[in-house]
């Protein structure tokens, strides 16, 4: 079958066929592809970024990330976990809002510096 | 005050122009006209940023922090929420006014690098008619409206335009609550990255409609609905093709212009084809002692390419010798090609040229020629044009140093 | 009068049956048409001396849309009592507000849109035209020349910018421009000064994108050009200054008129009683004459649409160039009509081209579509070839109110002994009604003395309307100490029209009390550049919120309901 690496802005054409259970990848010009194409067919996952809210003055919302990869599936739990997330105080970037998503290991962190100027 | 350099704009590319003209010795202000650094990278919270440069997926603000720590390191001044109200040469000193909280402030400089950014088409770019209602937005407004206030901008949403904003967009949109009911696309082809399509689009079934466009904007207050019709392939739209979509949400991602509002004050000679100023190799435009970087240049679809340029103006304001350019002539299906000049006083063994095909092309060549010698080539399989290319080419193989051409042709 | 003959040419040229009934003021008419322009045809042909025609020709399977009125209702003017109840924001209607301020009267203006200027007022070129093109003594003339006169002393009283560069009128031929000596002429005789012709090789010297084309013009050095909706915000600021009450959303509904006068107007926001009422309706002024039992004229819908071109554009005319009459345009309407429009150069330093003028069935349809760009554009760029389409960064359309008498109505009602009509007003409007707006104030003094009302002169009445400041055009010295005093007049928001915050302040807490996205555009054009709002228009959502204390969902781009935002992030449900 036919995917697009979605890794890099490459965007990769990958050709990946399986036989016997073993998956082989063609296409990809590095090994993250080959990677990314496994687990598209097993367990398919995405980093995702998005907000929370703050009661900071000059922030409504921190924009945050996961720092890893959460499953596909996990999408919309997340952004209703996000939802729930208020940050009261200005926090440097990389902070963490919530550990270990849905067991993934995975954490949710702020991805802007609320402790940068702002009048 | 007096500085070696002004960098106008604190976005990726004045960030790193700053930084970079510091560490090679020059005194520099950076002035920025909002709050906070970062440019436009402040609402791009998605992440796939960094990826040539760091070798990460970077986040937006993640990308513009690296920067903003970095400058801190340096003695770059920096004036934030600081608003270039004139531009003036006197003799060969140039003089900058700008208003900010503390009153109008004047600076002299040896030297100007603009690092503006770039600006979104409008709905009236592009002949959308109809109402004056709300919830018409352009994908870069909608995008400060949810990322920097954190409001929704509408719950039906239609995006025109299959750019990487506008798929973006369609992602953050649904993912925030809103129902995004399709992507408009006049061109045959998406013009975003795949990736995007891909991450964007198909992993939250958001259809995407190529060669089909936004006709007419229906609503008395808010926005009730649009009309779409397919276009032909010139783009004109086709009659009786109108199907009428319900929205309360139009979000415009038609394209990008280089601002360059301060150039056109100084008197830099624009290049038709960009947009941006006709630059060299070291983005100085034809004015001496004025470079232009980053998306005021030419749209760039990377940012990493942003800052690349940023630096190159930085690192080479503080160089004193007189420059001898030449032109670079393009022939074949290029849409531009930039620098269009090229200083054969300055260094000539590592040039960057940024280039983009006018039509999408397979199996094409490359070819940089000075005079009758072939300087440079490279084989493309696929070129498309909302894909920018960057080659470096060493024009010290050259014995001439004129009749310069960069051409794209069928392999 | 015999109308027999004209029913008879409209059923060979028009295939149709019109029903005439005539009274002492008006020709009424009824029938049926095929399309539109056919209707305002006819209605045209009915047009005789002394007499208004009422138009009740119908568009055949034409449903009119319902009026659209105001989302809101609650009792917030019920049972208030005034003197006089003005009805309409535009220029007239707030122009008229003010003047009746010079006298102890308690005054109030309702609008239905949630700020004034939102029709025709709001949507033209502002030119204060010279008054060249009107060959009869008619009410048009008569008062576009006194507005003209006196317009420098109104902006100046009311703190609004008013340029007075002239307009050439380019002719295309040796033959039309000997007909312009007849315009010349007429210009003397009423009272409009230094009208000339100018030759070929002094146009070419004046304007020379224009050499190719023009073989001459005709100079009107009087005409002049104002922001027609900043004007309109300074009269109505102005009235409110001086005791007026200003109420917006608020659309009238019913008049209730007992023994030959007005008793009561009912608006969506209560019943209020009223000695006078002023009709300034705009569209919808023979509607409200109706709804008082005085339909005695028709407004028949015109829609103009004008473009807006990149301050910054190159090859447009610096100079005001309206296109004469043609030998073409003159043989197809026998007359040779020296209108306003053109490529003007506007109050604010943008360049307009524009408008065109089409009959339309809808009073509110103020949408643009892609003929009329194209035919303002082609018209324009025939004269001036210079011109880029790729500069036009804006076009609006506004819907005009022409009588099919095309002359203005100021009167009092014949029938109504209280109700005073402001109707018909179109081009040259903006131009007239700082004179008409006095002439009608003292219309309703002179009324309300007779019935034995009071009316003392207002003691308190100031002339003056504090000018806005734009700290854009003040030199480097006041700008500095201006944002000493305050620091937000240091932060520019706007970046297209270098508008700052404390710009922006003073526009959200105006005297009308409008605190919209659009009322900040119309006030200090912050979002009216090239970016079109793009970069402000969210920073200006902001502002407005913090401002007025209310969350960033509630604000408005324009009416009620026009919300910039459906709602907060995590909070939205489909």
């Amino acid at each position: 079958m036919e995917m697009v690496c979605i890794v890099c802005p490459n965007g990769c054409r990958l050709n990946v066929t399986e036989q016997d259970g073993r998956v082989s990848v063609s296409g990809n010009k590095c090994k993250r592809g080959e990677t990314f194409a496994v687990a598209e067919l097993t367990n398919p996952t995405r980093s995702v970024t998005t907000s929370v809210k703050t009661t900071v003055a000059g922030y409504p919302v921190v924009s945050v990330k996961t720092d890893g990869e959460i499953p596909k599936s996990k999408i919309f739990d997340l952004m209703e976990l996000c939802g729930k997330i208020i940050v009261t105080k200005p926090l440097p970037i990389g902070s963490v809002v919530a550990e270990d998503l849905f067991g993934t290991g995975v954490n949710l962190i702020t991805t802007t510096d609320m402790e940068e100027t702002n009048e | 005050m007096k500085y070696d350099v002004a960098v106008i704009g604190g976005g990726p590319a004045g960030l790193a122009a700053a930084i970079k003209a510091s560490l090679s010795g020059a005194s520099v202000i950076l002035i920025e006209r909002e709050a906070r650094l970062g440019g436009i990278l402040k609402q791009c919270i998605h992440d796939g940023f960094g990826v040539v440069r760091f070798g990460e997926k970077l986040s937006g603000p993640e990308y513009a922090d690296r920067f903003i720590k970095q400058l801190r390191q340096t003695n770059v001044q920096v004036s934030l929420f600081s608003f270039v109200t004139s531009t003036v040469q006197d003799g060969d000193l140039y003089k900058i006014t700008y208003v900010c909280k503390d009153g109008v402030q004047h600076v002299e400089c040896d030297n100007i690098i603009l690092a503006t950014g770039c600006r979104e088409r409008t709905r009236n770019g592009i002949f959308i008619h109809g109402d004056r209602c709300a919830g018409v937005y352009t994908a870069g407004a909608a995008q400060n409206l949810v990322n920097i206030l954190g409001a929704v901008p509408g719950k039906k949403v239609v995006i025109l335009g299959s750019g990487d904003i506008g798929l973006i967009m369609a992602r953050r949109l649904t993912l925030e609550g809103a129902k995004v009911v399709g992507v408009y696309e006049a061109k045959p082809t998406p013009s975003g990255l795949t990736r995007n399509i891909h991450q964007c689009l198909n992993d939250f079934d958001i259809p995407l409609h190529l060669s089909s466009t936004v006709t007419k904007v229906l609503g008395t207050t808010r926005l009730e609905r649009v009309e779409i019709s397919r276009v032909d392939e010139q783009m004109r739209p086709i009659a009786g093709t109108e199907q009428i979509v319900d929205c309360d949400c139009l979000v415009l991602a038609v394209g990008l212009i280089p601002e360059n509002e301060i150039a056109r004050g100084l008197k830099v000679p624009l290049d038709p084809k960009t947009k941006g100023a006709i630059v060299d190799q070291n983005c100085q435009t034809l004015r001496n002692g004025i470079y232009a970087c980053g998306n005021a240049l030419h749209v760039n679809d990377l940012v990493d390419y942003v800052s690349e340029s940023g630096e190159t103006a930085g690192g080479a304001v503080q160089s004193r010798d007189k420059r001898v350019l030449r032109k670079i002539e393009t022939e074949g299906k290029l849409l531009y090609v930039v620098p269009q000049r090229l200083d054969v006083n300055a260094p000539l063994d590592k040039v960057v040229m940024y280039f983009r095909a006018s039509e999408e092309l397979t199996d094409q060549r490359l070819t940089v020629t000075a005079g009758d010698e072939v300087v440079f080539t490279k084989n493309y399989a696929k070129l498309l044009p909302p894909e920018m290319e960057r080659v470096v080419v060493n024009f010290n193989k050259a014995h001439t140093l004129d009749d310069f051409v960069v051409r794209l042709e069928d392999k | 009068m015999n109308f027999e003959k004209i029913v008879k040419q409209v059923r060979k040229k028009y295939k149709t049956e019109v029903a005439v009934r005539e009274d002492e003021r008006s020709v009424f008419l009824t029938g049926e048409c095929d399309n539109w322009a056919d209707v305002v045809a006819i209605g045209k042909m009915f047009v005789t001396e002394g007499k208004h025609v009422v138009n009740d020709i119908r568009l055949k399977g034409y449903v009119e849309k319902p009026e659209r009125l105001p989302k809101v209702s609650d009792n917030s003017l019920d049972g208030t009592d005034w003197d006089v109840v003005v009805i309409g924001g535009g220029i007239s209607g707030c122009a008229v507000a003010r003047e009746l301020t010079r006298n102890k009267l308690r005054v109030l203006l309702v609008e239905k849109h949630s700020d004034v200027a939102r029709g025709a007022s709001g949507a033209n070129n502002g030119m204060v035209h010279a008054g060249i093109d009107l060959k009869h003594q008619c009410l048009k003339l008569k008062y576009g020349v006194a507005g003209n006169a006196i317009y420098g002393d109104v902006c100046k009283e009311l703190g609004v910018d008013f340029r007075r560069s002239g307009q050439y009128v380019i002719f295309d031929s040796r033959l039309i421009r000997f007909f312009a000596k007849g315009t010349v002429k007429r210009a003397e005789k009423h009272g409009i000064p230094g009208v000339r012709i100018v030759g070929k090789k002094e146009i070419a010297e004046i304007e020379p994108r224009v050499k190719d084309f023009a073989v001459g013009a005709l100079y009107a050095p009087s005409t002049g050009y104002v922001s027609p909706y900043q004007l309109t915000i300074a009269y109505a600021e102005n009235a409110v200054q001086n005791g007026a009450k200003v109420s917006l959303n608020t659309a009238v509904t019913a008049l209730e008129t007992e023994n030959g006068n007005v008793t009561r107007v009912k608006t969506n926001r209560g019943t209020v009683t009223a000695r006078c009422v002023v009709n300034c309706a705009g569209v919808f002024a023979d509607r409200i004459a109706d709804m008082a039992g005085d339909r005695y004229f028709s407004i028949h819908p015109r829609r103009g649409t004008d473009l807006m071109l990149d301050p910054k554009a190159q090859g447009v005319p610096t100079q005001t160039i309206s296109m004469g009459p043609t030998l073409k345009s003159v043989s197809k309407f026998g007359s040779g009509s020296t209108k306003g429009g053109g490529v003007i150069r506007t109050a604010d330093g943008n360049y307009l081209l524009g408008p065109d003028a089409v009959e339309i069935p809808d009073r509110e349809d103020v949408s643009t579509n892609q003929d009329s760009v194209n035919n303002v554009f082609g018209k324009h760029s025939q004269v001036c070839p210079t011109l880029r389409r790729g500069d036009i960064i804006a076009y609006f359309s506004g819907v005009r109110a022409p009588t099919y008498e095309e002359d203005f109505i100021i009167e009092r009602s014949a029938k109504v002994a209280n109700l005073v009509h402001v109707a018909g007003i179109q081009s040259p409007g903006i131009t007239a009604a700082p004179a008409f707006a006095k002439d009608v104030a003292k219309i309703v003094a002179d009324y309300l003395a007779s019935v034995g009302v009071e009316v003392l002169p207002n003691e308190r009445f100031d002339p003056v309307r504090p000018r806005p400041v734009k700290a854009k055009y003040l030199n480097d010295e006041e700008r500095d100490k201006l944002i000493k005093q305050d620091p937000d007049f240091g932060k520019i928001i706007c970046r297209c029209e270098e508008i700052s915050l404390g710009e922006i302040k003073r526009a959200i807490h105006n005297p009308l009390g409008v605190a919209t996205v659009d009322g900040v555009k119309r006030r200090v054009r912050a979002g009216m550049g090239r970016c079109q709002g793009g970069f402000c228009m969210p920073l200006v959502t902001d502002i407005i919120a913090k401002e007025t204390g209310v969350d960033v969902t509630e604000v408005t781009k324009d009416d009620v309901g026009s919300n910039i935002v459906v709602g907060k992030l995590k909070e939205v449900q489909q």
